[in-house]
């Protein structure tokens, strides 16, 4: 990188047409003068044009000389681009067969629309669906769901009023979709409700605070009973001389900024979970991956062609990515016999050791003897022998 | 693995970013050329015009006619080199805004080498740049100017993409197959010396196309003129020039090949991409959006068995839990969700307690589809949660996880509750047992 900032700094300070202008100016200039001279005096013209003659060819091969050293400073800027990329050549990305996704331009095209939706960019998105439409293309493009817009506008609404500190628009809406709220398991009412009280503990003191509570917290009571003994205590300390001394030092108002944040991000999540979209843009989170995972599949890719060989299994790809924890969103259990990862028709038993390996495999080593279910098999990984039978299927 | 997972090899991270700094460096260079072929005309005509005017007027016996023809030729030269300055400087103008815009994307790049690690929000301020970078590409390279300039715009990336090169590129494509190669021909004298040094042959090809419309029109003597002035000299294999000069005896209905699809409409459009790849190559533009291919990838690496096993919205209890449970227990929501809670959770924590699948990228609408067709991400290492236990009823949890939400919940000490079903057992008594996944 350095090399090339500096040959770029080069081309901005000095390898630019700059001087191959002012050196035009020059040569103007000369010619203005000799013309000047000449018609104040008509007798010296042959004088004048030997002399402009000898200073004009000095002054273009100054020119010349100038457009050279931008030439130069040009050729090394992009040789310095040829060394900095010189590993990974466009090709190598172009023969990439991963293209599946190409001729599904309406699914990336909807994926697209959803993206800038959710990222709040209507006016863009609106630009989209317009262009799409003027096109008249029937394809997936169109199949957006048409309130996403008004969902996303709602959702960030209630955002923006979480992030002034005002919960109550974010406890209405969770109110109105208690049920399905409620088919999650999510406990964002309550966490609204509960952040609400603290903060007008703080705000408006422990007494009207309680009288808050009085009037939310029975519908609560069934589940939470704990957390309220909580957060009706917690304010008692909140004036304790050390912030350690508190007994519930994660009792949280929503007058602290990451407070807020938090608070919206998980309402954001519970929100779109609702509307069945992932909690941060899909598309990101794929396009990120995709990014982290190219390199090493380009290299796999040329090396494969190098070899001549060929990935034989065409539904998975050919080496594993190491991606970082928060791309994880499924356990995934690889059997340490077969090195297969389970599935549904797959799906991983535990032996009564306590290890687990995929039920093909479970069924292979089992299936050794005439008849299959009576055989006892050693545990791959301990001493300890089992049937067939004794193995059972763990959800995960 | 975890850490070598997170760690950021900015030089092979950028490989995608080739063409960030190629296209203005390809402008660039374009723009010298133009401004030296300028120059050298300007130059040269100067120096030819002093020395006749000198030679005549060494050799004129009339001084007054002489100084009168000399300062009308240098007139016309400061005329001529005015209109070169102002040309320069337009040409300067265009430099400097290549330059700025090479410095911006420059110090893009740059940013990613003192990003630490994959998991700091500022890799994903960067990476969400990155994604603006991609859409505005893939919009622009799908035809959609407008909301391809309206998304640079909102996100301030117009320094970071190349807009009017696609929008340009697009447009002569659009000629070609609306039947006309000026455009393209144009095109290629711009870029003559690029082309020659791809060894491309896209030249050849719109002259032949010129050359058989010539015939078509059933003009032969101008189409065999035509064919000696720009054909036949080139650097193309005879083979293709005799199939060209062979056209000659042919009329545009006849039903033999080759030049049947000689003749074809269909050529135009062949052109029309032919165009496209040449001009892509020209500025190392990969010939397919980055978006496409990276989502390809990425849509790989996420995906596991498990996201097209069941419609993303079902809930994923099953095993023993009695089937009943889970209408009953709808009304005592006690699933654990991390963004609230009081210690900063680890990412693997939220990626295991989620208790539905929506979470999932592939999982959500945007993107399940469009997973269909892409393979499965290869996995050689189980990833379940740290220290992972069973329950009486199958499921698996990791114990940190357990034990945090029974201490949350104000649990009897030594119970636990599955935080999907909502069951409870007491710890001991196999309550609580270990399972070794590998």
């Amino acid at each position: 990188m350095e090399a090339l900032q500096k040959e770029l700094s080069k081309l901005e300070s000095k390898a630019n047409l700059s001087k191959p202008s002012s050196r035009i100016d020059d040569i103007i200039k000369l010619l203005e003068d000799a013309k000047a001279s000449i018609q104040a005096n008509p007798s010296s013209t042959k004088l004048q044009l030997a002399k402009l003659q000898q200073a004009a060819t000095k002054e273009v091969d100054k020119l010349n000389h100038d457009v050279k050293e931008v030439y130069k400073g040009i050729n090394s800027y992009s040789k310095a681009l040829d060394k900095k990329f010189k590993s990974t050549s466009l090709e190598d990305i172009a023969d990439l067969d991963y293209d599946a996704i190409g001729p599904l331009t309406g699914l990336v095209n909807r994926a697209v629309a959803m993206h800038l939706a959710r990222e709040g960019k209507f006016n863009v998105a609106e630009i989209f669906m317009k262009e799409v439409q003027q096109r008249n293309t029937n394809d997936e493009t169109n199949q957006i769901p048409t309130n996403l817009r008004a969902q996303f506008e709602t959702m960030y609404e209630i955002v923006a009023c979480i992030a002034d500190g005002d919960l109550e628009k974010a406890i209405q809406w969770a109110r109105q979709n208690e049920q399905r709220l409620n088919e999650r398991r999510s406990r964002l009412e309550w966490e609204l409700v509960k952040t609400k009280f603290l903060s007008i503990a703080e705000t408006e003191g422990h007494a009207q605070a309680m009288l808050y509570g009085r009037e939310q917290f029975s519908r609560f009571l069934d589940l939470y009973k704990f957390e309220i003994q909580q957060v009706v205590t917690g304010p008692m300390f909140v004036r304790s001389e050390t912030i350690t001394a508190r007994p519930y030092p994660h009792l949280q108002t929503i007058t602290s900024a990451e407070q807020r944040e938090q608070l919206s991000a998980f309402f954001c999540r519970e929100y779109c979970s609702l509307m069945g979209l992932s909690a941060s843009s899909p598309l990101y989170l794929a396009a990120t991956a995709g990014a982290i995972a190219l390199p090493k599949l380009v290299k796999v890719s040329s090396i494969m062609k190098d070899k001549k060989t060929a990935w034989t299994s065409h539904n998975e790809l050919p080496v594993e990515i190491p991606l970082p924890p928060s791309f994880t969103f499924h356990s995934i259990v690889v059997c340490p016999v077969s090195k297969e990862q389970t599935t549904e028709q797959n799906p991983p038993m535990m032996l009564p050791c306590g290890h687990v390996i995929a039920k093909e495999s479970l069924e292979r080593l089992t299936n050794r003897g005439v008849n299959g279910s009576t055989v006892t098999m050693k545990c791959p990984y301990c001493p300890k022998e089992c049937k067939k039978s004794d193995a059972e299927r763990i959800y995960l | 693995m975890a850490s070598s997972a997170l760690q950021i090899n900015p030089e092979s991270h950028i490989l995608l970013d080739q063409p960030l700094l190629r296209v203005p460096q390809e402008l660039l260079r374009k723009t010298f050329k133009t401004s030296q072929k300028h120059i050298e005309r300007d130059t040269s005509l100067l120096l030819s015009t002093l020395k006749d005017l000198t030679k005549t007027a060494v050799s004129s016996d009339d001084p007054s006619s002489t100084s009168t023809a000399a300062v009308e030729s240098l007139d016309t030269m400061i005329t001529r080199f005015k209109t070169l300055k102002r040309k320069l400087d337009s040409l300067h103008t265009t430099e400097l805004t290549l330059h700025s815009q090479s410095r911006r994307r420059l110090d893009h790049l740059d940013q990613l080498y003192a990003i630490p690690s994959l998991d700091t929000p500022a890799y994903t301020k960067w990476s969400s740049t990155r994604l603006d970078r991609m859409l505005v590409d893939y919009l622009v390279r799908q035809g959609f100017g407008e909301t391809a300039r309206a998304l640079a715009e909102e996100r301030g990336v117009t320094e970071l993409v190349d807009v009017e090169v696609f929008v340009n590129c697009a447009r002569i494509a659009e000629r070609l197959r609306a039947g006309s190669t000026a455009e393209g021909m144009g095109w290629c004298g711009e870029n003559k010396t690029s082309l020659k040094k791809m060894g491309s042959n896209l030249e050849y090809e719109l002259r032949l196309q010129q050359y058989i419309e010539l015939i078509r029109d059933g003009k032969k003597l101008d189409a065999i003129s035509y064919y000696r002035k720009y054909m036949a000299g080139s650097s193309t294999p005879i083979e293709e020039l005799r199939k060209a000069a062979a056209l000659l005896a042919y009329n545009p209905d006849t039903p033999y090949e080759p030049y049947k699809s000689l003749f074809a409409p269909s050529r135009w459009e062949y052109l029309a991409q032919h165009f496209i790849r040449t001009h892509h190559q020209l500025f190392s533009l990969p010939p397919r959006p980055l978006l496409q291919i990276a989502l390809t990838a990425g849509l790989s690496c996420l995906k596991t068995p498990a996201c097209h096993a069941r419609p993303p919205s079902a809930p994923s209890a099953g095993g023993s839990a009695p089937s009943g449970s889970s209408s009953a227990t709808t009304t005592r929501p006690t699933t654990p969700t991390e963004a609230e809670a009081p210690s900063a959770p680890s990412p693997t924590a939220t990626a295991f307690t989620s208790p539905t699948s929506t979470l999932c990228p592939i999982c959500s609408t945007e993107l399940n589809e469009l997973a269909k067709v892409v393979p499965y991400a290869h996995h050689t290492k189980s990833e379940v949660a740290p220290d992972p236990v069973v329950l009486p009823n199958m499921r698996v949890y990791g114990r940190a996880q357990l034990e945090e939400f029974a201490r949350r919940i104000g649990l009897r000490e030594g119970w636990v509750r599955d935080p999907i079903t909502g069951e409870e057992w007491a710890e001991g008594e196999g309550g609580v047992r270990s399972v070794f996944i590998a």
